[in-house]
């Protein structure tokens, strides 16, 4: 998937990829790249300044570490990043049903 | 394990544009990259030409990087407001008939030229994309709006022959946009790669906790002095040697 379609979604998919527990940088990238299939496309260098963002917005918090004797930046999930990512889940499912029903001619989906 | 020297000369690049501790996690995740390559089975040369291709131009990492830097988040709050602060100014000016005030043209010209420049300044750091260009253009632009607002801050209330609710106005926003600013600069000035230890507690023999910050992040706490003065003694050589403590 390039870029460009991912605009809007790549902060909820790296607060998703942290929901399981801490991760450092690479460790997320991966984890993006399993959970899509390897479908992912995106410059490894680029994910890292929206890690930033994501923190500088109380979403993430980092700490360092030093494993193998590289200085490791490990991230985890804010009270106020699980918050967000629920929001944008809950988001997303609207947006994509929405879509969906024009496109496919799917029936929207009734709330339980 | 000795690093190729593409991923050397790749870090190289991006140590010339961005902080430290930002160039150190760079390093960690192509390090990894590069590990991944390796286990797949390439040689150590190709491993390193698809860990830097997977990474991406040095300059679409050092431009993502200006776009979260606090100078930019600083630049763009200064272009929002700038406008409103300008159209006070503009109407105090006007209607308090300033040209008839008895300040030197020197002074005037001066200060047309720091908001000129000011202004430059600040749309630069808002749409350069080198890190080190915006921080060093929303610093000065930073810089040249706390100067002009501290000189009218100054200068008016001592040279107007009186003080209307537009003047007042525009003076409380000048205040509003110079505490702001003054709060700014130490942002960008923390980014801009100084380190600030801060020492919690009554003393330093009665330390109660001890928080790293680096490249304006706080990016370690530590229960005593000596573990954080081994911590980065150990890690940080470089910015230790340009580091200050500050006991609060």
């Amino acid at each position: 998937m390039r870029g460009e379609e991912l605009k809007g979604h790549l902060d909820a998919m790296l607060l998703a990829a942290l929901e399981g527990g801490p991760r450092h940088g690479y460790a997320v990238i991966d984890a993006l790249r399993q959970s899509t299939g390897g479908k992912l496309d995106l410059p490894t260098g680029t994910i890292y300044p929206a890690l930033r963002r994501l923190e500088q917005a109380g979403l993430i918090t980092g700490s360092w570490s030093v494993v193998a004797g590289r200085r490791r930046r490990d991230y985890e999930l804010t009270p106020a990043g699980r918050q967000a990512l629920s929001g944008r889940r809950a988001d997303w499912r609207d947006f994509s049903a929405m879509v969906n029903a024009a496109l496919e001619g799917s029936p929207w989906p009734s709330p339980a | 394990m000795a690093q190729p020297r593409l991923i050397t000369g790749y870090l190289s690049a991006l140590s010339a544009q961005l902080p430290a501790p930002v160039v150190a996690e760079l390093a960690d995740g192509l390090g990894e990259t590069h590990l991944h390559y390796l286990r797949q089975g390439l040689d150590p040369d190709a491993a390193a030409r698809a860990a830097v291709a997977e990474f991406g131009e040095p300059s679409l990492v050092i431009a993502g990087f200006a776009a979260v830097s606090p100078a930019r988040r600083v630049a763009r709050r200064l272009m929002a407001t700038g406008p409103l602060v300008g159209a006070c100014w503009a109407a105090a000016l006007i209607t308090g008939r300033a040209w008839a005030w008895p300040v030197q043209p020197a002074v005037v010209l001066l200060a047309g030229l720091v908001l000129l420049a000011s202004i430059g300044l600040i749309v630069s750091a808002v749409a350069g994309p080198g890190y080190r260009s915006v921080v060093r253009a929303g610093l000065a632009g930073c810089a040249g709006v706390t100067a002009l607002d501290a000189f009218l801050v100054v200068a008016v209330p001592l040279t107007a022959p009186a003080i209307g609710w537009l003047t007042s106005l525009a003076l409380a926003a000048s205040l509003t946009r110079l505490m702001f600013s003054a709060r700014s600069l130490r942002w960008c000035l923390a980014d801009a790669g100084l380190v600030t230890l801060t020492v919690r507690g009554t003393n330093f023999a009665k330390v109660k906790s001890v928080r790293l910050w680096l490249g304006g992040t706080e990016t370690a706490n530590f229960a005593k002095l000596s573990a954080l003065a081994r911590f980065a003694v150990n890690t940080f050589p470089d910015e230790v040697s340009r580091s200050r403590v500050v006991a609060t």
